[in-house]
């Protein structure tokens, strides 16, 4: 088994986790952890593997987002708008698809820092491999972690205040 | 110690301290009650951002081929819907038209007799179609037309004579004013100048009808006027018009039928009496099949009128006349015994051989014969006035 196989049996299914939780999409998620893992190829060496993965994957996704702002603010809309019409297709999903939506919404209301590394340790990442990956000192990181935790958290719940209220107002 | 912050609980909660940072909260935590519901409030945060963010991975793959049909209906289809509903539409009214073209194409036969008997009309019935378009005549004159009629002495041919009013028609006539009103709705959306034209027909009764006119018309048209002028002063002009083209002829189209190559029309010349007008049909056919454009045009203009004039008869009839029996025309009972079937045979101007046939003698089915050609010519006329 060579090097990259352990590598992507390793980290591909929390590195697509990682980036779908970041982009909303799946397919674009593993297109990037793709492009992750070929360019973990050509690293001779590589101190912190999973530190290093995410670094380099939030960094595509970054870069991207750089070179065609436009383009991602375009695929930002697509995505959401085929968040919200996925609320529709079936009643059980119903629940879970808003549940989704709103998550969404609170998640893209963080910084993007916040947000990082709070996909991260979801991830399982500890503060080292955080504070590296996102070039943070590592003592920040819990203050970076509890912000966006309280931040997602209030603003979800914002949200599902909100749409208990529409569909109190829907019913009366 | 000092109260730990925010970081640092969820820190501590993470794993993320050392061991002695660690020792250093949890002894703080033990015996701060604040520091216990901040610590409490951050496994909260931590266990329900968890939950969250778990509920991002709900992004099933297929969310972009599933949320297309939503997307509504794509603009093309529209565009094509529409055309679709043009194209219907528009064809809809050319078969509309084209149904009142060749419904009205089986009468064909009657223009092209109307045409034969524009050459051999003699000079009482050359008087009488055609009339003047004087159009802006008033309907009293109308009236006192039909009055005319009324009073018009029975000097008509014996045909008409001998037969008196028979109740049996009154229920025909109403049938035939139902229809008649069934096709002026028709022909008024069509021809838009139907009523004045009729006006316009009115105004310039036939002068030389009355020596002509059958003496049983002021029977059947005598308690009509009345009632016309209470419907209105549009069908009044139609009722009592009218009046003066079946006085003229004193016939009437009660029916028609096809045989195998002609077309055979039943006439009423009296209450109770009628004849057969068979015509060969194969030629007409032939016409109305090629007629196109402009000529195809005038048919459907000026057929309608036609089967106006000729159902108007009844109408001006009906209220007249008792309604019970039934409508058939040619009643078992004619008041006077009829003389065995006779027929005469001529050939119209197209070319077609026409033969009428009756319970009359030879003469009388001449006679017949004029009036029906009268009648056919001041539909014609009608329809050429109408055409205008």
């Amino acid at each position: 088994m060579t090097d990259v196989e352990r590598l992507f049996r390793t980290y591909n299914a929390a590195l697509v986790r990682y980036l779908t939780r970041r982009l909303g999409d799946r397919d674009w998620a593993e297109e990037v952890a793709q492009e992750t893992f070929v360019r973990a190829l050509r690293q001779t060496s590589i101190q912190n593997e999973r530190a290093w993965l995410f670094a380099v994957a939030t960094n595509l996704v970054r870069d991207e987002a750089r070179k065609d702002m436009r383009r991602r603010k375009h695929l930002a809309l697509l995505a959401e708008q085929e968040r919200d019409e996925m609320v529709e297709p079936a009643e059980t999903t119903l629940e879970r698809a808003q549940e989704a939506a709103m998550a969404r919404k609170a998640v893209d209301a963080l910084a993007e820092r916040d947000r990082l590394a709070l996909l991260m340790r979801e991830e399982g990442l500890d503060y080292g491999e955080i504070a590296e990956a996102l070039e943070l000192s590592p003592g920040s990181v819990g203050t970076t972690l509890s912000r966006a935790r309280r931040r997602l958290v209030e603003s979800y719940e914002a949200l599902q205040k909100s749409q208990e209220e529409r569909e109190k107002n829907a019913a009366s | 110690m000092q109260h730990p912050d925010e970081g640092t609980i969820h820190a501590w909660l993470d794993g993320a301290l050392s061991p002695e940072e660690a020792a250093g909260v949890e002894a703080h935590v033990n015996e701060c009650a604040q520091c216990q519901s901040a610590v409490a409030e951050a496994r909260g945060f931590i266990a329900a951002s968890s939950r969250i963010l778990t509920a991002l991975d709900n992004v099933p793959r297929g969310v972009v081929p599933a949320a297309q049909p939503k997307r509504g209906i794509a603009p093309w289809v529209w565009r094509v819907a529409a055309t679709v509903l043009v194209v219907a539409a528009g064809t809809l009214v050319v078969v509309r038209r084209t149904g009142v073209n060749q419904s009205l194409s089986a009468n064909a036969p009657f223009r092209a007799v109307q045409r034969s008997t524009d050459s051999s009309r003699n000079s009482e019935s050359a008087a009488s179609p055609f009339p003047a378009a004087t159009a802006a005549a008033p309907s009293i004159q109308r009236a006192e037309t039909s009055r005319v009629l009324h009073d018009a002495p029975a000097a008509a041919p014996r045909v008409a004579a001998t037969r008196p009013a028979d109740a049996a028609i009154g229920s025909d006539l109403k049938r035939d004013r139902e229809q008649n009103q069934r096709d002026r709705k028709i022909a008024g959306s069509n021809i838009g100048v139907a009523e004045r034209s009729e006006a316009a027909r009115a105004a310039a009764p036939p002068p030389a009808m009355a020596p002509t006119s059958p003496a049983a018309l002021p029977q059947r048209f005598g308690g009509v006027l009345g009632n016309v002028t209470a419907t209105g002063a549009a069908s009044a002009v139609n009722a009592a018009d009218m009046a003066v083209v079946a006085g003229q002829s004193g016939v009437r189209a009660v029916g028609n039928r096809r045989a195998s190559g002609q077309k055979i029309t039943l006439y009423e010349v009296a209450p109770g009496d009628t004849v057969e007008l068979a015509e060969e049909e194969t030629q007409v056919q032939l016409q109305a099949a090629v007629a196109t454009g402009a000529s195809a045009a005038r048919r459907m203009s000026s057929q309608p009128n036609m089967q106006t004039a000729q159902r108007a008869t009844g109408k001006v009839s009906s209220s007249n006349a008792d309604a019970s029996a039934p409508p058939p025309a040619p009643p078992a009972a004619a008041p006077t015994p009829a003389p065995s079937v006779n027929r005469i045979t001529w050939t119209d101007s197209a070319g077609r051989v026409v033969k009428l046939s009756g319970r009359h003698t030879p003469a009388e089915l001449e006679q017949i014969r004029r009036r029906i050609e009268l009648l056919r010519e001041a539909s014609r006329a009608d329809s050429v006035k109408k055409n205008r």
